[in-house]
């Protein structure tokens, strides 16, 4: 018998051999996946790889200069200190929460905000601060990603709103960013997963007191809206970040609605309830780059099957479950994906809001590097005196006045809103 | 994705998309061909919106029934999308090969390419991705006959709760009732109705529902499928485009407008042109419908030789997808 592909090889480019497409699978195919799913570790090299090569840049614009004035400065560490990774990462943050801002100032929908920080994130995983301040570079991304989730604004408009903008100055960015993400501009949230389950946990545990629920469900926004700002989403998919939060908010709904799905007995859920309580230290201690790489969300998409209620694909499902459960017993299932919720919840709690202070500091390094003749005669003035690092957290002492126009129009802004 | 333009030969225009001018394409050091849709960056708005939707969801819809995009290029003043070529539309393979030019296509080419047709909407769906604009000439064909979806510049992404669309979407003809009567809230079933209208189109070769406005479409409708009430379709008089006044018709049998239909692809086509859309058939159920039970049951396998070489294809990719329904494909 034949056993060529349905489909025959187009054009050199390989088609993998058909098979069932389950919803870990979907998942597996979307350049999220692909493109942007790290662990830990490869963040940091990533991250580094940036810095250095935004150094690199830097060096190269000085050297070009000719500038003695310039070098001697550079050439005492007491004046400069390179910009580090952890200051690229705080000013991209302070930025992304001003697209917050500015996104509400467009009244855009939730998907419009958080697929803009999401793509500005992305966009400082390819590029150093040393290269393109993430001011414009925000300004662009929430642009592209009114877009792309179909909220659609013209660009007159847009500039108009922002000052010191002009038309040409966001579009000029527009490729670059396109480029830089290799034009993966879908972006799943964990708002939809949450939805889902929000919807799904009302039919699983009919008990519930549903005003508790609703207040959890609002509590789990605010919560996943917050933590946009951290690496969760390079990290965990969609569904684990609505389930952590969940665990955040209300951790016996979480673990109840759980077990339910995954059929936990009553019995082995008290025993078990038990026995996490004791051992609740020792589970906070996992290996995340096991938990992320090894079946990355296994059953979290197998409950997120809501929408499909009316079609016949239960049976299916039913079939592909209780091959899973040869491998695994119920318990084992569900304790696998409690180790991942909690993993998830630990980077969710992880809170980093830049002070304006912070920000102006490393704003202006970064606009130095960027423009070294320009911001000379600012950075000699207005930092000689101190060692500048934002590392360190005494930096109430330093005097900083008009140090970046940008930042302070945008606090104006803000106010006015 | 890293292409330059000059990888690429430009040959004869193959037509004008919603918002670009798509060419034959020849890449310069594999031979092979390519479809170039390039887009104008002339706008005042940058990279048009559509161009953008289209890349974002084409970079997510790897699937063998859904037209692939290798690579984007960017020149001065305009964006270049290489998807994969494709010999034929379906509106030109019908007229080319349907026979006595009536552009009807014989039982078996119409199973296999409504089955195909089926599993690109299906990957579409299941990726939460609506179509919007499924038409014979969006269908494209290749030498194989294999059938792949393209032109997602009307497609959107949907989730749940369903959020409210425009209603100017879908080609008039392939558009569903719901949409014509002012539906702003509809699913993945607009889709579905479109693949009914499609099936019934590579049986006949001619549209089903040939409207010139809003109002002459849901008429066509109408006349075949029966004016609607509040009996047989509960909630229909509180369409934004209702009117009580509509030419009343009774339902005519399909059977006599598509004689050479067989009584389960009727079945089927029955099931697709549902006027509720809660009752229409999903890509899934459609696809475990019994007219295609050759393809989903492993059992059968043709072997008779064919001297055509269009049925020839479409006799191995029948067989290709037995062999897929051993391997587990299910639906």
């Amino acid at each position: 018998m034949d056993t060529k592909q349905l489909t025959p090889k187009m054009h050199g480019v390989e088609e993998k051999g058909p098979h069932r497409i389950d919803n870990d699978e979907l998942y597996r195919r979307s350049t999220q996946y692909r493109y942007w799913s790290f662990d830990e570790e490869k963040i940091e090299d990533l991250r580094i790889k940036v810095n250095k090569r935004g150094q690199e840049i830097f060096n190269n614009r000085i050297l070009k200069l000719d500038d003695e004035i310039i070098k001697k400065f550079l050439n005492n560490e007491k004046n400069f200190k390179n910009i580090t990774v952890n200051e690229e990462r705080l000013i991209i943050i302070y930025y992304a929460r001003k697209c917050k801002d500015l996104s509400n100032f467009f009244k855009f929908k939730t998907q419009v905000r958080l697929t803009a920080i999401s793509y500005l994130f992305k966009f400082y995983l390819i590029h150093s601060i040393m290269e393109y301040y993430p001011q414009q570079i925000m300004y662009t991304c929430l642009y592209l990603s009114a877009k792309s989730e179909n909220n659609f604004i013209g660009i007159n408009n847009f500039s108009k709103a922002i000052p010191k903008t002009t038309p040409e100055s966001i579009l000029k960015f527009e490729y670059l960013i396109l480029d830089s993400m290799r034009f993966s501009l879908m972006c799943h949230h964990s708002i939809k997963p949450l939805y889902g389950f929000y919807l799904d946990i009302q039919n699983v545990l009919i008990k519930l007191d549903f005003n508790r629920l609703y207040k959890d469900y609002l509590l789990c926004r605010d919560l996943i809206n917050e933590s946009i700002f951290n690496d969760i989403q390079f990290l965990f998919t969609p569904p684990q970040i609505a389930l952590a939060s969940l665990y955040i908010i209300d951790d016996v709904v979480c673990m109840r609605y759980l077990m339910r799905k995954f059929g936990v007995k009553r019995k082995q859920m008290i025993i078990k309830m038990n026995q996490l309580k004791n051992n609740e230290k020792e589970d906070i201690k996992i290996k995340k780059d096991i938990i992320i790489k090894e079946e990355i969300k296994d059953s979290t998409n197998d409950i997120d099957n809501d929408d499909n209620i009316d079609d016949d694909d239960g049976g299916s499902s039913n079939d592909e479950k209780s091959k899973k459960e040869k491998k695994q017993t119920p318990i084992e299932r569900y304790e696998k994906m409690i180790e991942i919720i909690k993993a998830c919840a630990i980077k969710m709690k992880e809170n980093i809001n830049p002070t304006v202070e912070e920000a102006k500091i490393i704003s202006l390094k970064a606009h130095f590097c960027l423009d070294p003749v320009k911001y000379f005669k600012k950075i000699s003035r207005d930092v000689t005196p101190i060692n500048v690092n934002t590392d360190n957290t005494d930096n109430n002492s330093v005097k900083r006045e008009n140090t970046d126009d940008d930042i302070n129009d945008d606090i104006k802004r803000i106010k006015v809103e | 994705m890293s292409g330059t333009s000059s990888q690429f030969q430009q040959l004869e225009k193959l037509g004008e998309g919603t918002y670009a001018t798509v060419y034959k394409g020849k890449n310069r050091t594999l031979g092979t061909y390519v479809a170039l849709k390039e887009i104008n960056l002339d706008s005042e708005e940058g990279t048009p919106s559509t161009a953008i939707r289209e890349i974002s969801l084409m970079k997510e819809l790897k699937h063998e029934n859904i037209v692939t995009l290798y690579d984007v290029i960017h020149t001065e003043n305009k964006l270049t999308l290489v998807f994969e070529y494709m010999d034929n539309d379906l509106k030109r393979y019908m007229d080319i090969h349907g026979y006595n030019s009536s552009g009807a296509l014989d039982p078996r080419t119409v199973k296999s390419f409504m089955y195909q047709l089926l599993r690109g909407i299906l990957f579409c769906h299941d990726n939460r991705v609506l179509h919007r604009d499924l038409k014979p000439q969006n269908l494209l064909i290749s030498s194989k006959g294999i059938l792949k979806l393209g032109d997602f510049g009307l497609a959107r992404a949907f989730g749940i709760p369903v959020n409210t669309f425009s209603n100017e979407v879908v080609t008039l003809w392939y558009r569903a009732p719901d949409v014509l009567l002012g539906s702003r809230n509809y699913s993945t079933s607009i889709d579905m109705w479109s693949a009914g209208c499609i099936l019934a189109e590579m049986f006949t070769g001619k549209p089903l529902f040939s409207g010139s406005s809003n109002d002459d479409q849901l008429l066509k409708i109408f006349r075949i499928m029966g004016t609607p009430n509040e009996r047989t379709w509960p909630g229909v008089s509180s369409y934004p485009n209702f009117k009580s006044n509509f030419a009343l018709f009774i339902p005519q049998d399909l059977r006599v407008l598509i004689p050479n239909i067989d009584n389960q692809a009727l079945d089927l086509l029955q099931g697709l042109l549902q006027m509720r859309p809660d009752t229409r058939l999903s890509a899934r159920q459609a696809l475990n419908h019994p007219w295609f039970n050759e393809y989903n049951n492993p059992q059968k396998i043709y072997n008779q030789h064919s001297h055509n070489q269009q049925s020839a294809d479409m006799h191995n990719s029948i067989q290709n997808s037995n062999t897929m329904a051993q391997q587990g494909y299910n639906y």
